[in-house]
């Protein structure tokens, strides 16, 4: 057990079986690269960095988001993470938390792959451009709903 | 910034095993093949950037500034 300070959540033990090496730091966050996931019982986890206690990432399963959510890991990626069984891999996807739900969203460009049988993760671009960078949990009040709710009047 | 002038199938080595290689020419559209070792990223700069936006945000609103009424924890503020 290894005890880290943490700027959210205090001090908090961590044993090498839950510690995260990404092979890449995170864009936009160069040289961290050891994390922790933490569990608080909600279904939002924390990313929490151990090299920097004031940085923390709240992460989502995606597929809690969007069931259809399908993603084809490129093999190069899979092979920086040592993947050698589906099996052992792990998704999450950043997520931005806000008191206005209309802000809540979570990244399925890019998710987090993490190889859970050696504990090494990325966070990985998917070549699919349609999957949206920002995913609102909420869908958004557009034009096109209302034209879909003044279509339904006319049916 | 190094500036240079290439021809279709032309190529630039960047340091000693990055190939960047001008493939066609369409009017103002350039298709470029990228040759890199597997550890070395490639992006197209504005995905690149609008994930280290979200990145950002991410780690902004978990510090509590911006909290969801779920994730509500002791000693947490909002201001």
């Amino acid at each position: 057990m290894m005890k880290i300070r943490t700027k959210k959540f205090g001090a908090i033990e961590v044993s090498p079986d839950q510690e995260i090496r990404f092979v890449q730091p995170l864009i936009g966050f160069p040289g961290l690269v050891n994390y922790v996931l933490v569990d608080t019982g909600t279904c939002v986890k924390w990313l929490q960095s151990m090299d920097d206690p004031g940085i923390v990432f709240p992460v989502v399963n995606p597929f809690d988001v969007k069931r259809d959510y399908n993603v084809e890991i490129p093999t190069s990626e899979a092979g920086l993470l040592g993947v050698e069984d589906a099996a052992d891999v792990q998704l999450w996807t950043v997520t931005v938390l806000s008191s206005n739900v209309d802000e809540i969203r979570t990244n399925l460009r890019a998710p987090i792959v993490l190889n859970r049988r050696n504990g090494t993760a990325k966070q990985v671009v998917l070549p699919d451009s349609n999957l949206p960078i920002k995913c609102y949990f909420v869908p958004q009040t557009t034009q096109s709903n209302k034209e879909v709710a003044n279509a339904g009047s006319y049916a | 910034m190094l500036v240079l002038t290439r021809r279709k199938g032309e190529s630039i080595i960047l340091g000693d095993d990055v190939e960047v290689k001008i493939l066609e020419l369409h009017g103002s559209q350039v298709k470029i093949g990228v040759q890199a070792p597997q550890s070395l990223s490639v992006h197209r700069k504005e995905v690149y950037l609008a994930i280290q936006r979200e990145n950002k945000a991410a780690a902004e609103s978990a510090e509590g500034k911006e909290t969801s009424a779920e994730t509500h924890e002791p000693g947490e503020t909002q201001h």
